[in-house]
């Protein structure tokens, strides 16, 4: 059973390595909030289409597990785990496009002192106190791969997120978020 | 070179240990699926603490720090966000949205704070909503005593007289300007025990089409910035939390009524209201005060507001607020 599983996660780890990213940038939900994700990006299906005035467009379905961390003060810090389904296209000038979707887990930890009332109605502290939810999302980005033209390993993107935090209360809280970092390709050792 | 450079860090040091009655501390309270946030702001020099019970039910406390900061320089307030409101999280179910849930949330809100101050007075401000739940606290068991003195910011005591009050403002308005549509609607459906459900949204909108409340907070462009992008708020919160309060609305709104219980109190209350609130008309005041009969109320009227007189005349409101923290 584990050689089922082991064994075409391993064929496409290895077969794509060239093309997979590492990815860093800072994560501000609501913009301001800050904070910091990082990524790792694997193709899982990569396609090259020219069209009439012979200009080439590079595509490809993308699986990116990543880890988001932010701060809003004086409210929460907020771990986000967000495995990112994504479309991306880059243009023969480098120009990126991507948008996705990521299912997603959220923590928050309160940044303050949390009591409880306990069954004897007395106020107990709580440490690490926050709330899990499921946290799914969308995005779209741009960017520039500036391997492309400049022959720099090196890819730039902002995007913007639209997230969902599942249970809020009773009720489902949005939030969205902007993202703006770096991606570097991974390279195969000789 | 290396003097001067010891020299400004010991004035650093120096100026930094100058503020050590500032006080910045962040709580959460943890109540019946309820998470909420109380943040404590301002100087501890009076030892005196003003939380703030905001309105809604629904809004929130911390927004309101913009229009309420000037009272820090002399006193510490603290902002507390209720249950499903602000930016309260948890899992808080809407059927605990009763007056007794509040109630017992406040008490602990207040138990929280003389916990973690001993010693300090601690006093309620209550805008609106915050009003019934002060009341709602002030009277149950001897919860009066655990508190100082109550501002009271536009709000009521029972909320069928609200309504039946706010009937009045509509028709005393509607005759002035002549609005037969809206006289013929006032004439058409009388307010009482019966009705008060069916009727008391129309009459709202028809308050606010009257003017009885024009100023929006969200006009104030360097508000709604500091709100969403560098405050504690949970902005997009406020879109969240209103689907919760239709069993509310629909099935407890009108059972608040402490007219019986008014007598009861006996602690130092300060009246700031919004002369041309329609919202919550003066006379739901006049008549506060009547059933007052074991206190004194000392009043101060802003000629030029409404439902938030903090916000239309903030110099003359902190003024008001902090004279009589500052006297009881």
């Amino acid at each position: 059973m584990h050689k089922i599983i082991f064994l075409p996660v391993a064929l496409l780890f290895f077969s794509s390595i060239r093309a997979q990213e590492v990815k860093l940038s800072y994560f501000g939900e609501t913009f301001t909030h800050y904070g910091v994700k990082g990524a790792y990006s694997l193709p899982l299906y990569s396609w090259e289409k020219t069209n009439r005035s012979e200009k080439t467009k590079n595509s490809a379905l993308v699986f990116s597990p990543g880890l988001a961390i932010y701060r809003h003060t004086g409210n929460h810090i907020g771990v986000i785990v967000m495995p990112e389904v994504s479309y991306k296209t880059v243009n023969q000038k480098g120009s990126l496009f991507e948008t996705g979707i990521s299912p997603g887990l959220f923590r928050s930890f309160y940044e303050g002192q949390t009591f409880e009332v306990s069954e004897e109605g007395t106020l107990e502290r709580k440490h690490l106190a926050g709330r899990a939810a499921f946290m799914p999302s969308l995005f779209v980005g741009f960017g520039k791969d500036l391997s492309v033209q400049k022959q720099i390993k090196l890819t730039w993107f902002c995007r913007f997120h639209v997230l969902k935090q599942i249970p809020y209360n009773k009720s489902s809280l949005t939030r969205i978020a902007f993202e703006a970092g770096i991606s570097k390709p991974l390279t195969v050792r000789k | 070179m290396k003097k001067i450079l010891i020299l400004m860090i010991c004035s650093a040091l120096f100026a930094c240990s100058d503020d050590t009655t500032d006080v910045k501390d962040t709580f959460y309270l943890r109540n019946d699926g309820a998470d909420m946030p109380i943040w404590v702001r301002g100087n501890l020099d009076a030892d005196k603490i003003v939380i703030f019970f905001h309105g809604g039910p629904g809004d929130c406390a911390m927004c309101y720090r913009y229009y309420l900061k000037g009272m820090e320089s002399e006193v510490a307030v603290a902002y507390w966000d209720q249950r499903i409101a602000g930016s309260s999280a948890g899992n808080a179910d809407p059927s605990s949205l009763t007056y007794e849930q509040f109630g017992e949330d406040a008490f602990y809100a207040v138990s929280l704070l003389r916990q973690q101050y001993p010693g300090k007075k601690i006093y309620i401000m209550a805008h609106s909503f915050g009003v019934e739940l002060a009341w709602q606290f002030l009277t149950t068991g001897e919860n009066e005593k655990m508190v100082d003195g109550l501002l009271v910011v536009n709000g009521t005591f029972s909320n069928l007289r609200w309504m039946e009050i706010m009937r009045d403002w509509v028709m005393r308005e509607a005759t002035a300007l002549q609005d037969n549509k809206t006289l013929e609607f006032v004439e058409a459906h009388p307010v009482d025990n019966t009705t008060v459900n069916d009727v008391w949204v129309d009459y709202y909108r028809k308050m606010l089409a009257l003017g009885g409340n024009p100023l929006s907070l969200y006009e104030n462009k360097k508000f709604v910035l500091n709100y969403v992008l560098f405050s504690p708020n949970t902005a997009m919160s406020q879109f969240a939390h209103g689907k919760a309060y239709n069993d509310y609305s629909e099935k407890v709104l009108f059972t608040f009524d402490k007219t019986e219980e008014l007598s009861k109190i006996t602690l130092p209350v300060k009246f700031l209201w919004g002369k041309k609130d329609g919202v919550v008309p003066i006379e739901v005041g006049n008549e506060t005060e009547h059933l007052l009969t074991s206190t004194t109320v000392d009043w101060t009227v802003f000629e030029n507001s409404w439902h938030e007189p903090f916000v239309s005349e903030n110099d003359k409101f902190i003024e008001a607020a902090l004279g009589f923290v500052k006297s009881n």
